[in-house]
């Protein structure tokens, strides 16, 4: 698991042990390891992904890898060749460090189809690919060594994670009020990453919420906010961004899914409770 | 916007024009930073954010004390500096990712 450490590493991670696998973290060693320290049935791996002798001794006997160590907006729009440094040379370090029996499920995203504002919704996974951005080109190279190094290997493209918890709003919000957004809850997306490790060889997935969580930005926004009881004055993007509406009539083989927006919302409503924000 | 962070930024802007040294001088400048971009953050309004934000007032007080005696200076802008931190780590905690 690599970005073990990250928020959905670690709801992958807890899952996986929940379900009875024993698993092996693998992220860098500045950052917070603390909450995988809480989990038994995991080995943690310090180390730097664009590093191959360190991913090749972290490799060690493992079954498969779910791919997850990526530089992401904003940070990967800093530097081009740093993000594909890692998000590429690391996935390629990946591959030739580990058989090809082993499996790979690679967290892509679906911003790799880029603006599709003008378009009609769902976006579906056989949509034009289109590189617009650092991040996106990288996800598409990291797709491309993927499909060829091996036959075992799953493609996720998981749409903006949410998750329940008080998430500060950015100076301006990366989308516009009126554009079509969807997220997918940290939990389930986490679920779509295990049940891969079964399903779904040689195949590419949309991971996104469903009909519940398709809305405008505006309405997430204040719907996202108000649960936790918070009034905020959101600054939107001015430009459309790659988010959308996606089909996930595929993906539901996965049976990942488990979560409505209303049910979200009524978590939210809890935990603004617990926080005194209510 | 936190009371207590607001606090701690007026404590320091006002002791920064008495500090001679320039590497305290960059020091409380950065530590200043880190106050101004947090102060407005939603999660110190919260149950576990409010002590946060008052430690930091705490800790600036101390440095302030420190400056007018002379004395444990290195020690109060260590502290200043860790709770600074903590607060710029756990923004960054809860900052959105748009993948």
């Amino acid at each position: 698991m690599t970005g073990g450490a990250g928020r959905l590493g670690y709801q992958v991670i807890k899952l996986l042990s929940e379900e009875g696998y024993s698993s092996r973290a693998f992220d860098l060693p500045g950052v917070n390891w603390e909450p995988l320290e809480q989990i038994r049935s995991v080995s943690m791996h310090k180390g730097d992904i664009t590093n191959p002798i360190s991913v090749e001794k972290s490799l060690k006997g493992v079954e498969s890898i779910v791919h997850l160590a990526a530089l992401l907006p904003p940070v990967s729009e800093r530097d081009g060749d740093h993000t594909y440094s890692v998000n590429v040379g690391g996935t390629q370090n990946l591959i030739s460090a580990s058989g090809v029996d082993v499996k790979i499920v690679l967290a892509s995203s679906i911003s790799v189809y880029g603006v599709t504002s003008e378009e009609s919704p769902p976006i579906r996974e056989d949509h034009e690919l289109v590189p617009h951005n650092n991040y996106s080109r990288s996800k598409i190279l990291a797709e491309q060594t993927v499909k060829e190094s091996r036959e075992r290997h799953t493609i996720l493209r998981v749409a903006p994670i949410s998750m329940v918890d008080l998430i500060e709003l950015p100076e301006t919000i990366p989308y516009r009020g009126d554009q079509r957004v969807e997220f997918v809850l940290d939990e389930d997306a986490a679920k779509a990453f295990v049940n891969s490790l079964e399903e779904g060889n040689s195949e590419i997935y949309n991971i996104s919420g469903g009909e519940t969580w398709q809305m405008r930005g505006e309405e997430y926004i204040n719907r996202f906010y108000d649960s936790l009881g918070v009034e905020v004055e959101p600054n939107f993007s001015e430009k459309y961004t790659a988010v959308d509406w996606y089909s996930t009539e595929k993906s539901k083989a996965l049976d990942y899914q488990r979560t409505s927006f209303m049910q979200f919302e009524e978590r939210l409503e809890e935990l603004g409770e617990e926080m005194g924000l209510r | 916007m936190s009371e207590a962070m607001e606090a701690a930024k007026e404590n320091l802007e006002k002791m920064l024009e008495d500090v001679s040294d320039p590497d305290l001088k960059k020091r409380v400048t950065e530590i200043l930073r880190i106050i101004s971009e947090n102060r407005k953050k939603i999660w110190l309004r919260t149950k576990t954010g409010k002590p946060m934000a008052e430690d930091v007032e705490k800790s600036s007080l101390n440095f302030v004390n420190s400056m007018k005696n002379s004395s444990d200076l290195e020690e109060a802008v260590k502290d200043l500096e860790a709770q600074a931190r903590k607060i710029e780590e756990e923004t960054r905690r809860r900052s959105m990712v748009v993948t």
